[in-house]
């Protein structure tokens, strides 16, 4: 944005920039739409672009149904096994970087277990969680969330890592730190942004998923991608619960990019810079 | 205050032994240079000390505590990195602070040394800012700061100057010293450049290799050479080395003109060592050759002139006017008392 455009140039881009966030915002704003409108509404053609009233009844459904509880389970899943990949992927992180475990593959062998389709091992797993009664429990979600997750933070925190001075860390522990005072007072803080870009991204994975949650899941812990498949019915299909229900979930996504912004598109490009 | 005594220090990377077998004792409150070119383990040893690398063999006492299994936090020393190693994420006043909150110092009392030691280093109208809006040499500063802001028992500095520009570089070794002075404390330095060991050291360990080649005072050390390695590091530009015959005392240089020189010596081929210094624009007589001065550097206060003795290049140094000498023979007579012989295979010192 360093060139100074004037007349017909500025509003042509001005135009192609509207144009491009139309077309991204659209489908989010058909959902919100949707589940604002009555049922006469919804299947109303031609399509009703504007509500003519905000219909909350579909929200108000979901509550007094006790579905939102689907919601919770994908936070709840999503958020602790978040933080325990974001432990264990980073100290892993930390241990190869600086103490050459594992040789100089180990970490290229850990990524692999990421390539695998999770498809492949959905069905194992399932079989495993039926022997160890962990299907349909927090548990178990939680730790296949926690195993998926914990290759992708260490090597994007392997990265992040390399990128910190060793004297910073030889410094403060001549200056009288622990490793692990060396790890919260000087890795931490040097790696903020990555941490925090990389947090989102593994939160992000588990919260998206629906492959995992749908086959080991029956009743109890059904998250939220897992209830919105289930008003497809074979009778009828529910659009206004399923929309309602797409806000909800979309809800925490929006308010963890918005607020965490800055760190990702930093760590994003950082990571894109050293692999 | 203790003393340091490294005790046959070996440091092994894999099959590369990097230290052979070090041993120096180190009274408290000396200023100690550990000098040498890249790669002769001046650096890893340091760090041996410092507890940043185990020794594969050897001890490490600092008065009656022995370093051997000790973490570096562990041994009471402060430490100057060469890429300075500060904090960007806290201000320069935290950076300072920072082993003293480690070590749980009250607030009045580590305010009180966080500002004695900027008043000393001059940077009190810094502490506020981060490190990002400092200078190289600022950045130094904060650097030295975060040492002797802590009562440590001995102080490293691992090639600390070397990021810096020349004119910086110049006025920060006077303040180092200065420092040493004002402290009283062990001062541990690694450096590769020549003129900052002769500077700083009270004492000067020159390594090659992994090992010691010459201890000593740095006049020591540049007038009297063990050998011919020694002699050719230290001083600039560097002692020229003249293969030269000598017969019942009777040197002939490479170009035919003969010299007297000590009796004693065994016939046979040497290297002459000569340091510019040691020539002067005299004709005393003796003592003198006639040379063709080839180019002449003025620098201001002296002129440096090349010649040479057959095939061998030689620099001497030589008075600012003597540009006018470019490209005419002249005769220089060499102060021979000064100059040394090298044995041709060994490199030993033999006169």
């Amino acid at each position: 944005m360093n060139r100074r455009d004037t007349g017909w140039r500025l509003w042509l881009r001005f135009a192609i920039a509207l144009g491009v966030t139309l077309i991204f915002a659209f489908p989010v704003y058909w959902l919100v739409a949707i589940s604002f409108k009555s049922p006469e509404e919804v299947y109303a053609y031609p399509p009703v672009w504007f509500p003519q009233q905000l219909d909350v009844s579909s929200y108000l459904t979901l509550f007094r149904d006790g579905d939102v509880v689907a919601v919770w389970n994908s936070l709840i899943t999503a958020g602790i096994s978040t933080v325990l990949a974001m432990l264990v992927g980073t100290l892993a992180a930390y241990s190869i970087v600086r103490f050459r475990t594992g040789g100089d593959h180990l970490s290229i062998w850990i990524i692999s277990q990421r390539m695998i389709p999770p498809i492949c091992v959905a069905f194992p797993i399932f079989l495993l969680y039926v022997s160890w009664n962990l299907v349909d429990s927090y548990v178990g979600l939680i730790m296949l969330y926690t195993a998926f997750n914990i290759p992708y933070v260490t090597w994007m925190m392997r990265g992040y890592i390399q990128d910190i001075p060793i004297e910073l860390e030889q410094s403060a522990m001549i200056d009288g730190l622990t490793r692990w005072q060396v790890l919260r007072k000087v890795v931490m803080p040097m790696a903020r942004g990555g941490l925090f870009a990389t947090a989102v991204f593994t939160f992000i994975f588990a919260w998206n998923d629906f492959i995992f949650a749908l086959i080991l899941s029956k009743s109890e812990v059904v998250t939220y991608t897992v209830k919105v498949t289930g008003y497809f019915g074979s009778q009828s299909t529910f659009w206004s619960k399923i929309s309602a229900m797409s806000v909800l979930g979309v809800l925490p996504m929006f308010v963890v990019v918005a607020t965490m912004q800055k760190f990702i598109v930093r760590g994003v490009s950082m990571g894109a810079v050293k692999g | 205050m203790p003393n340091l005594q490294l005790d046959n220090i070996v440091k092994n990377y894999g099959d590369h032994q990097a230290v052979k077998g070090i041993s120096i004792d180190v009274p408290a409150g000396e200023f100690l240079v550990l000098v040498g070119a890249s790669g002769c383990g001046k650096s890893t040893l340091l760090r041996c000390i410092a507890g940043l690398e185990d020794i594969s063999q050897g001890t490490i006492t600092l008065g009656e505590r022995a370093f051997n299994g000790l973490a570096p936090r562990e041994r009471n020393i402060a430490m100057v990195f060469q890429s300075y190693a500060l904090y960007p994420y806290l201000s320069v006043y935290e950076n300072i602070a920072f082993g003293l909150r480690t070590r749980q110092f009250a607030e009045p009392e580590l305010d009180r040394q966080v500002r004695w030691a900027a008043e000393l280093l001059d940077i009190t109208r810094l502490l506020q800012n981060t490190p990002k809006e400092l200078s190289g040499g600022e950045r130094q500063r904060v650097a030295i700061g975060r040492a002797i802001v802590r009562d440590a028992d001995l102080y490293l500095f691992d090639e600390p100057l070397s990021n810096l520009d020349a004119k910086l570089r110049d006025g920060m070794r006077e303040e180092i010293k200065r420092l040493h002075e004002r402290l009283d404390k062990t001062f541990i330095y690694v450096t590769h450049d020549q003129i900052e060991a002769m500077t700083l050291a009270e004492r000067i360990v020159l390594l090659r290799d992994g090992r010691i080649e010459q201890a000593g005072a740095p006049l020591e050390l540049f007038e009297r050479p063990i050998n011919r390695y020694v002699a050719g590091f230290l001083g600039s530009p560097p002692m020229n080395f003249i293969e030269v015959n000598i017969a019942s005392g009777t040197m002939t240089l490479p170009d035919g003109q003969q010299l007297n020189t000590q009796a004693d010596i065994v016939d046979g081929s040497y290297h002459w060592g000569v340091r510019p210094e040691h020539w002067s624009h005299v004709d005393s007589g003796s003592d003198t050759l006639q040379v063709s001065l080839e180019v002449v550097q003025p620098t201001g206060s002296r002129s440096y002139g090349t010649f040479h003795l057959a095939g061998t290049h030689v620099i001497a140094e030589l008075e600012a006017r003597a540009l006018q000498w470019s490209g005419k023979r002249i005769a220089l007579t060499v102060d021979m008392a000064s100059t040394a012989l090298f044995d041709m295979q060994s490199g030993d010192r033999v006169g």
